[in-house]
């Protein structure tokens, strides 16, 4: 993409460079912005930034933006970037950053430049996975003034029904092949699986304190936010006006406590993706005030019901197919007491 | 019956026939056709021959439905210069083809999305109208992305 389209036949005129030069001048604001808003990604989007005034107007009128963090392979540049600007993210109840190499000031400063962004209505963040757990196979999260709840799906292996040896079994290097998964719900896979689920369960907590951040500064314009992993295998979602106020709304306080079911089934065979999968757990974890009964299913049909008029099920088809069959055939083996604060 | 032909002349002065059930996919050309029967040439002053040339390939394409979007991408990736494609656009907007407007600066982005500051603007031809200050305090806040 270095070279101009060739030259007329004639040798270049000043006047014909000219014309050239004017090229994109030329070009409508209503076409920078459409190449702008397919361009989505906020990395490029920032470059473009870069480029001119004119450009930099235009790419501040963007209306849906894709932020992927880190964009590129950031050196290890994070051991001198201070912590301070991070924990200002995260100032609540959860201290901590999450593991790994993530470099919690840079992300800050990514989802800060949003802010100039200042038609934006929609905004998707794409983070690293900080799950270790490899036998998570998705999860869900859904704060708001009704609802917050976590749901996570585990699973030991996964695969097709009618395709054996080409199944999408699940990567999990630690287990041998040659062995029989266990299926079964020993005390040893029952406390790892609450222990990731917890981890889920404060990331979720975590990525929505990074939505408030991202809500604040576009509380005008913004339709929906949502951050999920690179891994595609968790997702916060906040869509709609009345739920990002919500988050805003600081009357609207996360309880302290909460309380969390789960369920165990050794094999589920999945009629309508013809999928099987083996030792599944569901782990459903849900704050609740003081005066809010408990439910038997969590609230997990309620956020089902929710999911399913917005006609969002395709994204996390696999997970809402074995909500459902899960609640319409078992009881959940377990009732955990979850004090949400406690890391 | 014989079907009805339009007439479409490029700023250049060049003439181009096309069916009338055809060119009425432009929104444009559509209103024309609905106020006055456009029974006379139609003038595009901002459209060149070359790039009206395609325009035309494009609107006498004859894919079934659900082909269609398959076609458009395969059409406006054959045409991969990004000046051609910028024209492909500005005609597409001036004429009101959504479709073809939609896909030529899906093209574009594609093909800068990767591209170095210095190739943005290399390729789209954009003189940096920044003095090196300003410049170096945008980088500065937008540390992450470069």
């Amino acid at each position: 993409m270095t070279s101009p389209s060739p030259p007329p036949p004639s040798p270049p005129s000043s006047a014909g460079e000219e014309a050239e030069a004017a090229h994109i001048n030329r070009l409508p604001d209503e076409l920078l912005l459409l190449i702008f808003t397919k361009l989505n990604n906020a990395s490029s989007l920032c470059v473009c930034n870069l480029v001119s005034k004119r450009f930099s107007a235009v790419v501040h009128q963007t209306p849906s933006i894709f932020l992927a963090f880190p964009h590129r392979q950031s050196n290890d540049r994070n051991e001198n970037l201070p912590k301070k600007l991070f924990n200002y993210l995260s100032k609540s109840f959860f201290r901590k950053p999450p593991p790994n190499k993530f470099d919690g000031a840079l992300f800050q400063s990514a989802v800060d430049s949003l802010k100039h962004f200042r038609n934006v209505r929609d905004i998707r963040i794409e983070l690293p996975s900080f799950q270790q757990d490899d036998s998570i196979v998705k999860w869900h999260a859904e704060f708001g003034r009704d609802l917050n709840l976590c749901v996570i799906l585990f699973a030991t292996s996964l695969h097709h029904n009618n395709q054996t040896n080409t199944s999408i079994h699940h990567q999990n290097q630690s287990q041998n092949q040659n062995q029989n998964p266990d299926t079964l719900l020993t005390n040893q896979l029952l406390q790892s699986r609450i222990a990731s689920a917890n981890q889920c369960f404060r990331e979720a907590t975590w990525r929505q304190h990074v939505l408030r951040h991202v809500v604040e500064n576009h509380r005008e314009t913004l339709d929906a936010a949502e951050i999920r992993d690179s891994s595609k295998k968790g997702q916060v979602v906040m869509k709609g006006k009345e739920q990002l106020r919500d988050l805003l709304d600081p009357d609207v306080k996360l309880p302290a406590s909460g309380y969390g079911k789960l369920w165990h089934v050794q094999m589920l065979r999945l009629p309508e993706s013809g999928r099987v999968l083996q030792g599944v757990t569901v782990v459903a974890i849900r704050r609740s005030g003081e005066n809010e009964e408990e439910h038997e299913d969590v609230g997990v049909k309620h956020l089902m019901m929710k999911k399913g008029c917005e006609n969002e099920m395709e994204e996390d088809f696999l997970l809402w197919e074995v909500l459902s069959h899960i609640f319409q055939n078992h009881a959940p083996s377990r009732t955990l007491n979850i004090n949400v604060n406690r890391r | 019956m014989s079907k009805k032909t339009l007439t479409l002349m490029s700023k250049d002065k060049q003439l181009f026939n096309i069916e009338e059930h055809l060119a009425v996919q432009s929104v444009t050309i559509r209103n024309m056709v609905k106020e006055d029967g456009a029974s006379s040439v139609i003038p595009l002053p901002r459209v060149d021959s070359e790039t009206l040339a395609l325009v035309i390939e494009y609107l006498n394409r004859q894919q079934a439905p659900e082909e269609d979007e398959d076609y458009v991408k395969k059409f406006v990736d054959e045409r991969g210069e990004i000046p051609t494609l910028l024209e492909l656009a500005q005609a597409a907007l001036d004429l009101d083809i959504k479709k073809l407007m939609d896909a030529a600066c899906m093209k574009v982005a594609d093909l800068i999305k990767d591209f170095t500051l210095e190739e943005v603007r290399e390729a789209l031809r954009i003189e940096n109208d920044r003095t090196p200050e300003e410049e170096k305090a945008i980088r500065d806040e937008f540390q992450w992305a470069f």
